[in-house]
């Protein structure tokens, strides 16, 4: 049961689950690597700034009500910026169309 | 993302498959097991260690003060831990070049958690063979209780993993205490379930997954690695050709090698790899191969070791040899860095000040003709007593400073907020002036901590 499939099994079927399968992989690395990328974002900016100090003049002051809130809500904007940057690097290389190319070579042959 | 095995026609359509990794037992078994409870142990107490009176090892996000042992750190301090992650990444390299990937099959959270869910899997769901059979079976009123009880045992370990994961960074009996009354903020609960949520799916679900796609050392690791690391390896020469054998036969005159070829390291393999193929980058290299093995090896009356830690040279014949210029180089680095670390922080000044301008204005001149700057200063007392400061201005001929209070008590271990006037003759200068703004300690002298700052006059 664990051999590698007959090369008659991998049918359309077999081949859209791998798809599919592939595109969660990619979906699980662009948030993870961003959600590293925010932790250490979130560290290095609230060791320079006190987000109780933030919170007097340019955030509204409900999201800081406390510290810990300060952090949390750094921390998702962080996140946000991060992803967005590594879903654009992830969209761009696989959407190159020199890439996008060699893949439909080989997904014909 | 796993699918049921079902019937194998389905699996065939799938092209991930769940890994059951088979138990094993043996040495590694045995050290990894020690691991596992020596680190979750660890992770699990440490929160309720108390030091002179209050929480040993605690990163007290809310107070900004971050207290290990006896020592006192502040948020001014991150190069210290900047340092520390730079040691940490070095002795990493050490280990990866010296030994292979020892972290990965023995220290990483993601194994020792995975073990710890693994083990409450086959609490409740038996051996390998029983975990399968129970998920190819129709759902009955036996498999969802098995079912339901290790989602329980799973969900209540995540969730005091996720409460013992903030109680390193918010006091623990403080968050015991919420708890107990839920009187928790709304963030303290979010960051428990977060953090209990990731190690829910990471430990009960992605587990080996989580190896072969988000770890970047699982990526980079062979770039350490040289003929003289540790890896687990298959000896081919030895093994091949495999195949089963009849009791009492001599199999070597039938001209098979030593391997029966009953699949138990496969099975037993958390990456569901299959070690004969030779070293994998999804190897974790966690041994359960080579305990499976060695139990077979045991059973047949053959010399254990047909799969081992070896390394490369030794599967060529060449001579081990361990002290290489890499391992002397990361370790002499390595050395160095916890030297320095170690100086750093037994000089450290016990006060610290931090000037800052005000934003508002520039400075403002006053009714007798002379210049203000305002100022807001820090002072960081990181010493366990408290202390009083008088701040004084040099390098400004003529400056005074005016602030609310002549001196400054500042509590142990505690920062002080003060707005300071600094004041100077404005008569002929002009322009930017830089001077130092010395905190001098009036209980205590010798005690002091300074910082350069600005002063604007009139452009
Ligand atoms: S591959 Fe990465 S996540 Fe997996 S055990 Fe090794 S270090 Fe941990
Ligand atoms: S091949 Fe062996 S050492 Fe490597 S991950 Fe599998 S069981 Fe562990």
């Amino acid at each position: 049961m664990t051999q590698a499939p007959d090369k008659r099994w991998r049918s359309a079927r077999w081949r859209s689950a791998r798809r599919r399968e592939r595109l969660w992989q990619d979906i699980g690395i662009v948030v993870w690597a961003s959600f590293l990328a925010a932790c250490v974002e979130t560290m290095t900016f609230f060791a320079y700034f006190d987000p109780a100090m933030l919170g007097l003049h340019e955030i509204p002051s409900a999201w800081v009500a406390n510290r810990l809130a300060g952090y949390s809500v750094g921390f998702f904007i962080f996140w946000g910026f991060t992803l967005c940057a590594a879903l654009l690097t992830a969209y761009l290389i696989n959407s190159h169309p020199r890439r996008s190319r060699t893949r439909a070579d080989r997904e014909a042959r | 993302m796993s699918v049921d095995p079902g019937t194998a026609e389905q699996s065939f359509y799938a092209p991930h498959q769940k890994v059951y990794p088979r138990e094993v037992s043996g040495r590694f078994a045995r050290l990894r097991s020690l691991a596992v409870t020596v680190l979750l142990g660890s992770f699990y107490l440490m929160p309720w260690v108390q030091w002179s009176g209050r929480q040993a090892l605690l990163f007290d996000l809310p107070a900004r003060k971050f207290f290990v042992f006896g020592l006192t750190f502040f948020p001014q301090d991150f190069f210290l831990l900047t340092w520390l992650l730079i040691m940490a990444a070095l002795s990493l390299f050490f280990f990866t070049a010296l030994a292979g990937r020892l972290w990965c099959g023995f220290a990483c959270p993601q194994t020792v958690w995975t073990e710890a869910f693994l083990w409450m899997e086959r609490l409740t769901e038996g051996k390998r063979a029983q975990r399968m059979k129970l998920d190819s079976a129709p759902w009955g009123a036996a498999k969802i209780f098995r079912k339901a009880s290790k989602q329980l045992l799973w969900l209540s370990f995540a969730a005091f993993t996720g409460f013992t994961f903030v109680g390193f960074f918010v006091p623990i009996h403080d968050l015991a205490a919420g708890i107990a009354s839920a009187t928790l903020s709304f963030w303290e609960y979010f960051w428990v379930g977060f953090y209990g949520l990731a190690t829910y799916g990471n430990a009960g679900f992605l587990r080996e997954q989580v190896c072969k796609y988000m770890c970047p050392y699982a990526r980079f690791q062979s770039a350490m690695f040289d003929r003289n690391t540790l890896i687990i390896s298959y000896d081919t020469a030895r093994g091949e050709p495999r195949g089963a054998r009849g009791r009492g036969v001599d199999y070597k005159a039938q001209g098979l090698g030593d391997c029966v070829d009953c699949t138990l390291c496969v099975q037993a393999c958390p990456t569901g790899i299959d070690i004969r193929k030779g070293l994998q980058y999804e190897c974790i290299a966690c041994a359960a191969c080579i305990d499976a093995c060695d139990t077979v090896m045991d059973k047949v009356g053959t010399p254990r070791g047909l799969v081992r830690y070896s390394t490369q040279a030794e599967i060529d014949g060449a001579p081990l040899r361990v002290l290489r210029p890499r391992i002397v180089l990361y370790a002499c680095g390595l050395l160095l860095l916890l030297a320095g670390f170690i100086y750093v922080v037994s000089v450290r000044s016990p006060v610290q000040l931090d000037v800052l301008r005000d934003r508002n204005a520039l400075f403002r001149e006053l009714d007798d003709e002379r210049i203000e700057n305002v100022f807001s200063v820090r002072i960081i007392n990181k010493d366990q007593r408290p202390h009083v400061f008088k701040l004084v201005a040099e390098g400004l001929p003529g400056a005074q400073i005016d602030s609310e209070f002549p001196t400054q008590s500042v509590a142990a271990e505690d920062v002080k907020n003060v707005a300071v006037r600094v004041r100077a003759g404005g008569d002929d200068r002009h322009g930017g002036h830089d001077f130092t703004l010395r905190a001098q300690s009036v209980d205590q002298p010798g005690l002091n901590a300074s910082s350069r700052a600005r002063f604007f006059f009139e452009p």
